[in-house]
């Protein structure tokens, strides 16, 4: 039994922020629908209403020709049979995967689990779907996409017809995509109704049935797939025309010795002056051992390890970082920032050193710091704002700042993921920044997991695979889907010599 | 017009959870006071006056106000680096025993002598302060080595502390330095030229020195790069390993710096109140002084108004006990905790301000 | 002669751990319920000395040790009230919140014992009427402690409950995409730890001595939470160190006869050092290895907004 889910002009503010107004959504039965829009375009609230997490201001929510606006609640869409597979995965890492799935709808006896029951479920369940978990491992054990696998499968064990999906592919490589939105399929023939969320155009593209576009709190526009293409999408998401930076001439330089250079057993990355080297990957391939190296040398085991021609396989932390060389972390919010200092002490983290030759510190705001704010457009640039009274792609910018925006000349840069969670168009203004930081001489590590930007960007992109550089690929030409397979098998056919 | 209302609103917030707990304590203290058979007014007219009424009870508030100072001050450092020392009690009895062992050390060096010249008796003072910071450093320290290395959560490790250092303490006092000729649980005297008179009634001249340790060690937190990194680790760990910062040694020294200021808290104990080393001297100071810090956050004036508050609280008290028939000293405690669920409250209704 | 008063001397031991352990466990137990679901808390001491407290003076008033016990479990539950208002209501920093209970149950205690016994220093003796009464030699609460850990093993496990406990200190947010209150589950194991502890407190005061005395916890309360520590947060684990520092205790009795080799007995304040340096060596992990760091749940102390 399918049915339509409607949102009626829906209203949601936290507190001062409008997350959406009037919004008007239609799911018609039995379809894939697409809703797709830039970070921050209240997507993920509305989902959170339809599946009853949040509850909102005025509006109504309908499933088939019920209102069930009033006393909505996640509880009970999963008894009307909706379903939402989260962004964060809703899985207790210690857990075990039976109890994941489960959890919420145990069969029990006067209180007490009945194991075996469950068990015979789930593993009629996964006969079905042909869906295979192992049901006795624990979360924390499994990758990424059994990860998201069990979160279908969650789902699907509640007796849920209509989905909501919430970015399920943003974590998933090309070809791990490719297996799910296969499911994804076979559930709508199934008789399945799919709303997915998501602002991969490409993907959307291939299997919705209608898309809907939301900017800004709304809804702009629904069109059929069929009828549109990612040209038009992109538009309507931005309200203007979105070009990506074009590739940069290959530079030639390679007599030149390199600024940065890490040579383990397992890897080799050396670039030289004003070239842009990418890292793409699967996250958790081993990207993360370069932090790892610059946090602790002398943890890892390198042959080579040089910065800005200096040896730096006995450094500590604090010596590294005494170096003109930025760090942008991969997750701001755990290590890129301290959310309960202000602006002005963000900017000084990391930074000591070079205060300490300058002047001493008085804990006064001065005027490069001022300046450094509005240089890199952080609103509202007041230096004295907590830094976690800032939107997610102000903070982000606050972390450039610090780290690209005080480089000089000849420097290096270690960024990862320096557009994430950012809107449109601060991805240009830092898209610009790097380019400029290259053509300033300085030698950039770019570790990103979009591939558009790598490709976009990088001389070099490597891509990681079960912690060693599985291939090489050379700009200024990339084949995404040479790319994707290596993230995913490390690369088959021949296999090019890393240059050194 | 508008802006000063902003202004007003903001103050008001900052300043929120500490009026909060002030004003629930006032009304939650009055009605256990009034429960047990007493008048609330009548009650707080004592508190009032014992506390900060005439010359002798107001100089035992300044003399209660110099320990609590000292505590706060030594808490609130290791607040900074997001450490809860709830050992400043071990910490500064530790302090006092090592500032009597300096007075043994002392007493052994020049025993010919009736009496030291002023200069040797300052440097004497000097290194007796020396003496019990480091006491107090190194039974701190070793609470922050167990939290760094080992992974041992501060608070049970520094309460483990606590009691370990009472029955130190306990031991030295009747075993090696005991004074044979009380009954008492107390150390021997120590020498006359190194006791320092007190100047206005109670109150000793190390008051002076707690608030000017106070004053230095805030302004470091707020204006040293030291105190930057303190404040880096104790807010986040993670930015702060990634800044450069050595964690493990910022938050060695922030706790080792930390005990040392409550260790301090004995020396004024042994060389400017009592002289000697009596059992059980601290009506716990360590975890008065605790509740200051959590109220003033980081802020010098809350510091020292609130050492000033719970030392008058302190003494009043004592009075309190004398005066009524019902009500014990332990009221103080009551109240303490009643203002720390008052701050807690206060804190979240702030949050959703 | 010489192997049969060994045999009683091991015996002696081995009873009083039991002894000594009984209120750790129970304490420890109140702690698994309270942590796992996602609440710090070292308000065990505070609850076990208002438990304790009350147990005494209600079996004093109604010369009845089952009066005694409800009364020690209804104040505990009240502290712990107060605990989950601060700290699940109202999402305030548990470790304040634990400290306010502590500082309030020492208040507390002395300010009512004036009030109604005219001493501060504690309850007047019990006579044996008025304690818990044993079976066969084994007090009933001792018994209740057994049953406590397995039941505690068995819901932890094996209900539906159970697993939303583990959720609730894991994964809150998992709970509540089902719809399950976390806020409600957490309430639950709050409550619990002051169950808890009422029992362990009104042991303490109504069957292992006589009457309460001033701060007669003595940091057992945290004890009780390194236990849990120690036992990885889970109830047998728990249960069991709070055994093994039970007999760390008893091995007090041991000790107090040691002669040093120059004659003199070892001193007694080294002897009370025993339980909180073990304490604090076994939580160290000194006897752990390095790589088998204990892990927390993952959303202690972490409020759900």
């Amino acid at each position: 039994m399918s049915f339509d889910g409607r949102l009626r002009s829906i209203n949601k503010s936290f507190g001062l922020v409008k997350a959406n107004e009037d919004l008007n959504l239609h799911v018609r039965a039995g379809t894939i629908h697409a809703l797709v829009g830039e970070n921050g375009a209240g997507k993920s609230t509305a989902m959170k209403i339809l599946f009853g997490m949040v509850k909102p201001d005025s509006g109504q929510v309908i499933y088939g020709q019920t209102d069930v606006t009033s006393a909505w609640n996640p509880h009970k869409a999963a008894e009307h049979g909706i379903g939402m597979v989260h962004q964060h995965f809703m899985l207790a890492l210690t857990e075990k995967v039976h109890d994941n799935l489960v959890l919420g709808f145990e069969t029990t006896k006067l209180g007490f689990r009945q194991r075996k029951k469950e068990r015979k479920a789930l593993e009629e369940l996964i006969e079905t779907t042909g869906l295979k978990v192992p049901l006795d491992a624990r979360v924390e054990d499994l990758p990424v996409g059994l990860q998201s696998r069990c979160e279908i499968l969650k789902v699907l064990y509640r007796k849920a017809r209509f989905l909501i999906l919430d970015e399920p592919t943003a974590v998933l490589t090309p070809q791990e995509t490719e297996d799910f939105l296969k499911t994804l399929h076979l559930l709508k023939s199934r008789g399945n109704t799919l709303l997915i969320v998501t602002h991969k155009l490409k993907e959307v593209m291939k299997i919705a049935d209608d898309i809907t576009v939301m900017r800004a709190g709304t809804t702009v526009a629904t069109r059929k797939a069929k009828d549109t293409d990612v040209e038009e999408l992109s538009e309507l998401m931005v309200g203007r025309k979105v070009c990506l930076p074009r590739t940069i001439s290959k530079k030639n330089s390679a007599t030149e010795r390199p600024l940065f250079e890490l040579k383990t057993s397992a890897f080799h990355i050396a670039i030289q002056p004003g070239e842009i080297v990418g890292i793409g990957g699967v996250e958790g391939n081993g990207q993360d051992s370069i932090l790892e190296a610059l946090l602790d040398p002398r943890k890892l085991e390198a042959e080579r390890f040089t910065i800005l021609k200096e040896n730096v396989l006995q450094y500590k932390t604090a010596q590294i970082r005494r170096l003109p060389l930025g760090i942008v972390p991969p997750d701001r919010h755990e290590n890129g920032l301290n959310l309960s200092m202000s602006l002005t002490e963000n900017l000084r983290l990391g930074r000591e050193q070079c205060g300490r030759a300058g002047h001493a510190y008085f804990g006064s705001i001065t005027a490069s710091e001022t300046s450094l704010l509005q240089e890199f457009d952080v609103k509202p640039p007041r230096p004295s704002l907590a830094a976690s009274a800032l939107s997610g792609g102000n903070q982000q910018k606050l972390v450039l700042a610090r780290e690209l925006g005080q480089l000089p000349n000849q420097s290096v840069l270690i960024a990862y993921h320096p557009t994430r969670g950012v809107d449109v168009g601060s991805i240009e203004f830092i898209h610009e920044k790097i380019l400029a930081a290259a053509a300033r001489d300085s030698a950039i590590l770019l570790i990103s997991s979009e591939l558009d930007e790598l490709m976009a960007l990088s001389h070099r992109i490597a891509v990681f695979y079960r912690g060693t550089i599985a291939r090489w690929f050379h700009g200024p030409h990339y084949d995404e889907k040479d790319i994707g397979l290596a993230m995913l098998t490390g690369g088959l056919g021949e296999k090019k010599e890393a240059r050194l | 017009m508008n802006l000063s209302t902003i202004d007003l609103r903001e103050a008001l917030l900052k300043y929120w959870p500490a009026l909060f707990a002030g004003l629930l304590t006032l009304a939650l203290a009055s009605g256990a006071v009034w429960a047990v058979g007493e008048s609330p007014l009548a009650v707080l007219l004592i508190l009032f006056n014992s506390a900060f009424g005439g010359v002798e009870n107001f100089s035992y508030t300044l003399f209660y106000a110099t320990f609590i100072l000292l505590t706060a001050t030594a808490v609130t450092v290791a607040l900074e680096a997001g450490l809860y020392n709830i050992g400043a009690e071990g910490q500064l009895y530790i302090g006092a025993l090592f500032a009597v062992l300096w007075n043994q050390a002392v007493a052994a060096l020049f025993q010919q002598q009736a009496g030291l010249s002023p200069a040797l008796s300052v440097l004497c003072l000097v290194g007796g302060t020396g003496a019990a910071f480091i006491g107090g450093a190194f039974f701190a320290a070793l609470a922050g080595y167990l939290k760094t290395y080992r992974q041992t959560h501060e608070v049970l490790s520094t309460i483990m502390l606590n009691f370990i250092a009472y029955a130190i303490v306990n031991w030295a006092i009747l075993n090696p330095l005991k004074n044979v000729e009380t009954q008492n649980s107390e150390t021997v005297w120590i020498i006359e030229s190194l006791r320092i008179e007190k100047i206005w009634g109670q109150a000793s001249p190390f008051l002076f020195v707690a608030l000017i340790i106070a004053v230095i060690v805030l302004g470091a937190i707020t204006r040293s790069w030291w105190g930057f990194r303190v404040r880096a680790t104790g807010q986040s760990e993670p930015a702060a390993k990634l800044a450069g910062i050595g964690v493990k040694k910022t938050l060695l020294s922030a706790m080792a710096l930390s005990g040392g200021i409550a260790g301090l808290a004995g020396f004024n104990e042994v060389y400017c109140n009592s002289y000697r080393l009596i059992d059980g001297f601290s009506p716990s100071y360590g975890f008065t002084g605790l509740t200051v810090a959590l109220l003033a956050r980081g802020k010098i004036t809350g510091l020292i108004a609130g050492a000033l508050l719970f030392a008058g609280l302190q003494k009043g008290a004592l009075d309190l006990d004398l005066e009524t028939e019902y009500i014990t000293r332990d009221l103080s405690v009551v109240i303490q905790a009643l203002v720390l669920v008052g701050l807690c409250i206060g804190q979240s209704l702030k949050r959703r301000a | 002669m010489e192997g049969s008063s060994q045999e009683g001397l091991f015996l002696v031991i081995l009873l009083s751990a039991i002894r000594l352990g009984t209120p750790l466990c129970l304490a420890a137990l109140g702690g698994y319920c309270s942590e796992r679901t996602g609440t710090v808390n070292i308000a065990l001491e505070g609850m076990m000395l208002i438990g304790a407290f009350s147990a005494a003076a209600v079996a004093l008033a109604t010369q009845s040790a089952f009066a005694g016990i409800a009364a020690g479990v209804a104040s505990a539950m009240l502290l712990s009230a107060l605990h989950g208002l601060l700290c699940v209501k109202l999402k305030g920093e548990h470790i304040i919140s634990g400290l306010a209970v502590n500082l309030l149950a020492a208040g507390l205690c002395p300010v009512i014992g004036k009030a109604f016994f005219g001493v501060s220093s504690g309850t007047p003796s019990l006579s044996q009427n008025m304690r818990v009464a044993s079976f066969g030699g084994v007090s009933h609460l001792i018994l209740l402690c057994f049953a406590c850990a397995a039941l505690v093993t068995l819901f932890h496990y094996k209900t539906r409950l159970g697993q939303y406990f583990r959720f609730a200190g894991e994964h809150p947010k998992a709970l509540l995409s089902q719809g399950i209150s976390v806020n409600k589950v957490r309430w639950t194991g709050v409550l619990l730890s002051g169950f808890f502890c009422g029992l362990a407190g009104a042991y303490l005061s109504i069957d292992h001595s006589s009457g309460f005395s001033r701060n007669m916890t003595a940091g057992r309360g945290f004890i009780a939470l390194a236990a849990l520590i120690v036992g990885r947060w889970n109830p047998l684990g728990a249960a069991a160190a709070a055994f093994l520092f039970g007999l760390v205790e008893a091995s007090q009795i041991f000790l107090q006869g040691f002669q040093l080799p120059d004659g003199t007995n070892l001193p007694v304040q080294w002897i009370q050092i025993i339980p909180y340096a073990a304490t604090l060596v076994l939580l160290a992990g000194f006897f752990g290895s390095k790589n088998r760091r204990i892990q927390p749940p993952r959303a202690l102390g972490v409020a759900l907004d």
